[in-house]
């Protein structure tokens, strides 16, 4: 069945219709009507995948799907142009430029925990790029997934753009088969073997994976501020967002300060029961609740720590003087649990980062600007946001993707059209200027050498330039005439 | 632990010191580079004459024109390069300072190819060295003369922690993709390219491999064909034909073939003269396996021009096979020597279709005096990179990303798409503590009302320029307004 969706949306693809921009934006129009109009049942859908609130639907996934679509709808144009480079004096008076290509098909493996922004996201990328895309769902979030088999060829093409579900021998037959680009997010673990596959055929991955992402807290900033933004960070859709601050680093000094903090918060968020709340989320499946709540094993909770294994419900919970070589501060959380590691200070802090496997995201909260711009310089990450947390991921303009262990390659806006498009090096010379030429063919002599050394590199236009070129000129007029 | 471990190892460790990381230290080590083949031009010319039998000139402008380009060109940017690049804000971040900041990725591994050792092996360098990475670097043992005289010389000039050489064969590359790096650039066979991705998905390792294919070159029949012949005879006999974006071979209409070959021929003779096999700016096949392969491939044929070889020295003569049947040997696979097989077609149409079913080529070559015909070939194929009316140059121009797709290869470089392939563009968003109350419509317990305000802030597309441009007009109607009111009454 995946052989036949994979080589169906190949005919489709090399039968040349997406390559007219009109298409790819009726098809982005299709998507966009999609959302708007099926809003409810997305949300139903979420409701029982990951007991989503009804609101954080359109906050965390819909609204930045709506902004993708808009903005690749309104800039198509611009971004499938040619783009036109910088000419050297050699070719000056040729056409040079970068034509963006569509690659194929492409294949689009999405997560869980974020099922409709995360798969249709780089979906929008690939239509725009003038792509086929096969769309591999998470059969985790099971209500989510079949929701898009059942509606997506409502709206868009069928045989371009195929929902595919199933579970781990669907996903592995797909990654059989050969594909011009694979987006994966997930797993590192996963991501390893997709790259692999990916190999076979000599095709280009992007991996968005996780990790850990510390969340450094200076001593002497507004420790209420930082403290709400933490929260809700951490703890929207109960942690299982690849770029949740995945555990606090701070000075002893003010521990019990961020714990306070982050219990009036909680109280101000989700009530006295976050069971109780509308917002407050679940834990994915029974597989998910038991890792975190392994995790947990052995830990006294300064919060939180209740849980309920009917409901996959885990408290919002934080624990203090975690020690930094214990089990949670091996593997990435993805739950509603929040360590506190105490170190000196913040050079204790960039050592601390340092010395782990590069984080999707780096998050920092201090007053001191300098101070900021040398944890930045003296650490790296995916991303990193100061004074806030998640929101790089808000912005188009700014790339979203990992590093190392995180991840490899990036996306959002143009990005994303500019990942899933083969930048296409094209140089229009003419057939006449001949003698321009002369230079570099057999027999080579070094007079004639050095005027195609000054034509070829570095010498911008200029008057100067004007002088070696007819001075060239008169070489060549020489040695034609001789 | 093996030699290349400890050596991998010592170059992360002389990376981790943050040395790399200034701009003056990079500029410091491209300088030396830059030195390295200003005053080794003498060992590498010989080097190169005993790996390929390159003449002096060939390998000045084939080999270290090119790299002295490269190196000036990013002494000269670096600074610009590497420098913050700050992004179109929203209306949520339009107080915020956004930015993307180039940083090094740490240890990268760069295998060099064989046909053009020095420019292949060290361009990547350049750009590694940039981006302040420290890079372990494996030239081909195919051309042994130049790998030794690298691995002897530019230890002298380069950081020997940060820039190791390390030579060897199969056993010793295959120890090395055992290791972990943090981005591998190879140039070389798709079936090797292969092997390379699949070690370094081991270790999550991202990877830019430049491969080959076969490049075909369409000639229309309405062109000046002296010109183009030129131009092709040129392009595919340069290195004896081992060029990675070499003109494969030929499509053109029945009509002109016998043309087209008397025209190359009257090119052969004027650049390599009667007997290509005393003349110094002719090249030789690199080793006897390459030669027994080529020579395979000519079986079969119609030999138009050439033919002739010398197995004890390596020597092909520049060959050109006419009416060449599309089932035969010389199509199956990149020829990667001097043997030029032209194939008919019944027009352009055909020598599309001709191209899309094959694998993506890495460059594709288009000649003709109809700017609509080559937009068309251009809109209907793919490959790595395109050059109507000439062959090969669009590798000079450091503007362009070199680099393949599908089968030809993944990622890209020279000149500043060097510089970005090899570095971490890492996505900086700083904002400050203040503005509390604006984030209330993204905090539980959640409403109606709030989501509303989360939609305006998200989706409404802002000009922070016009916002800008309006922001002063207003100040400056005002100012008008404060100076009418106070001196012009």
């Amino acid at each position: 069945m995946e052989r036949q969706a994979v080589k169906k949306a190949r005919e489709a693809f090399l039968s040349g219709r997406t390559r007219a921009l009109e298409f790819r934006l009726q098809q982005l129009t299709a998507l966009q009507k999609m959302i708007a109009e099926r809003q409810t049942e997305i949300a139903t859908a979420l409701k029982q995948d990951i007991n989503r609130s009804q609101y954080d639907t359109p906050l965390l996934e819909l609204i930045g799907l709506e902004n993708d679509i808009s903005l690749a709808i309104a800039k198509l144009a611009e971004w499938a142009a040619p783009r036109p480079v910088e000419r050297n004096l050699l070719t000056i008076r040729d056409e040079v430029y970068i034509q963006p290509e569509p690659l194929g098909v492409v294949l689009i493996i999405g997560a869980w925990n974020y099922p409709w922004a995360l798969t249709l996201s780089p979906l929008v990328g690939a239509i725009a790029a003038g792509n086929a895309a096969v769309v591999k769902p998470s059969e985790l979030s099971e209500c989510s997934s079949l929701l898009l088999r059942a509606l997506l060829p409502r709206y868009l093409d069928q045989d371009l753009y195929p929902v595919v579900t199933g579970g781990v021998s669907e996903t592995q037959e797909l990654l059989k088969q050969r594909f011009d680009h694979v987006f994966y997010t997930g797993s590192g673990s996963v991501g390893r073997l997709v790259m692999e596959a990916a190999s076979r055929h000599l095709t280009p991955v992007t991996l968005e994976l996780g990790g850990k992402s510390p969340c450094y807290i200076d001593k002497d900033c507004d420790l209420r501020v930082a403290c709400r933004r933490i929260t809700w960070g951490k703890f929207t859709n109960c942690g299982q967002t690849c770029i949740a601050p995945d555990y606090i680093l701070c000075e002893a000094s003010i521990q019990g300060k961020v714990v306070d903090g982050i219990r009036q918060t909680l109280l101000e968020f989700y009530g006295a029961d976050p069971k109780c709340s509308a917002d407050y989320g679940r834990i994915i499946n029974p597989r998910h609740f038991n890792r975190v709540m392994n995790l947990m094993e052995g830990y006294t909770a300064v919060l939180g720590g209740q849980s309920d294994a009917s409901q996959r419900y885990i408290a919002p919970t934080v624990l203090k003087d975690v020690p930094p070589h214990s089990r949670m501060m091996q593997e990435e959380i993805f739950g509603p649990v929040l360590p506190i590691v105490t170190v000196s200070d913040m050079d204790e802090a960039i050592r601390f980062v340092n010395e782990r496997e590069k984080p999707l995201a780096l998050y920092i909260f201090c007053s001191d600007k300098l101070a900021v711009k040398k944890m930045i310089e003296e650490t790296t990450s995916g991303g990193v946001t100061v004074n806030d947390v998640m929101m790089h991921y808000t912005l188009s303009s700014l790339p979203f993707g990992g590093v190392g262990q995180s991840g490899m390659g990036s996306y959002h806006g143009k990005h994303t059209f500019d990942r899933l498009s083969h930048m296409r090096a094209c140089l229009v010379r003419s057939l006449g200027m001949e003698s321009f030429n002369l230079a570099r063919y057999p027999p080579q002599d070094r007079q004639r050498l050095s005027m195609y050394s000054i034509r070829g590199y570095g010498l911008p236009a200029g008057p100067m330039s004007r002088v070696y070129l007819l001075y060239a000129l008169y070489l060549d007029w020489l040695y034609l005439t001789s | 632990m093996s030699r290349e471990q400890s050596l991998v190892q010592r170059a992360r460790k002389a990376f981790q010191t943050g040395k790399s990381k200034p701009l003056e230290y990079r500029l410091h080590q491209l300088r030396c580079l830059h030195r390295f083949i200003t005053e080794r031009r003498r060992d590498i010319a010989d080097a190169l004459k005993k790996d390929l039998c390159k003449s002096d000139n060939g390998t000045e402008l084939f080999e270290t024109m090119s790299l002295e380009g490269e190196i000036n060109l990013a002494v000269e940017r670096l600074a610009e390069w590497a420098a913050p690049k700050p992004v179109e804000k929203n209306l949520l971040t339009i107080a915020d300072e956004v930015y993307i900041q180039p940083e090094p990725l740490g240890v990268v591994l760069i295998i060099g190819a064989w046909n053009y050792p020095w420019a292949i092996t060290l361009q990547p360098l350049v750009g590694a060295i940039a981006a302040g990475n420290a890079a372990v670097i494996k030239p081909s043992e195919v051309s042994f003369h130049s790998a030794k005289v690298m691995e002897e010389l530019l230890p002298l000039y380069l950081d020997r922690d940060l820039y190791p050489v390390v030579t060897g064969g199969v056993s010793e590359t295959q120890e090395l993709l055992k290791q972990r790096f943090d981005h591998v650039f190879y140039t070389g066979s798709g079936s090797v390219g292969r092997l390379v991705m699949e070690a370094a998905s081991r270790h999550l390792t991202p990877v830019t491999l430049e491969l080959g294919g076969k490049s075909p070159c369409y000639i229309d029949k309405d062109c000046d064909l002296r010109v183009a012949c030129r131009r092709i005879t040129w392009g595919k006999f340069v290195n004896c034909g081992q060029t990675c974006i070499a003109p494969d071979y030929v499509l053109c209409e029945p009509s002109i073939q016998s043309r087209v070959v008397e025209e190359m021929r009257k090119c052969i003779k004027e650049f390599y003269t009667d007997d290509p096999k005393t003349f110094e700016d002719y090249g030789r096949i690199v080793n006897q396996r390459h030669f027994k392969r080529v020579m395979a491939l000519m079986e079969g044929n119609t030999i138009a021009i050439g033919g002739e070889s010398d197995e004890t020295e390596c020597y092909i003569a520049p060959t050109i096979l006419r009416d060449v049947k599309v089932e035969s040997k010389v199509m199956q696979e990149e020829i990667f020597g001097p043997v030029l097989p032209i194939i008919t077609v019944s027009g352009v149409d055909e020598a599309i279709q001709f191209i899309n079913e094959r694998e993506k080529p890495l460059a594709l070559y288009i000649f003709s005096h109809d700017k609509k015909l080559i937009k068309r070939v251009i809109a209907e194929t793919s490959s790595g990179g395109v050059l109507a009316n000439d062959c090969l140059v669009h590798f000079t121009i450091s503007a362009l990303p070199f680099g393949g797709v599908g089968n030809s290869g993944m990622g890209r470089y020279h000149g500043q798409h060097s510089f970005n392939q090899l570095s971490h563009m890492r996505s900086c968003l700083i904002k400050k503590l203040n503005m509390e109350g604006v984030n209330s419509m993204r905090y539980p317990p959640h409403t109606s009302k709030k989501l509303s305000w989360a939609r305006f802030f998200i989706l409404k597309q802002i000009n922070v320029g016009r916002l800008r441009r309006l922001a002063m007009l207003t100040v400056f109607s005002a100012l008008a307004a404060f100076v009418v009111q106070r001196f012009l009454r």
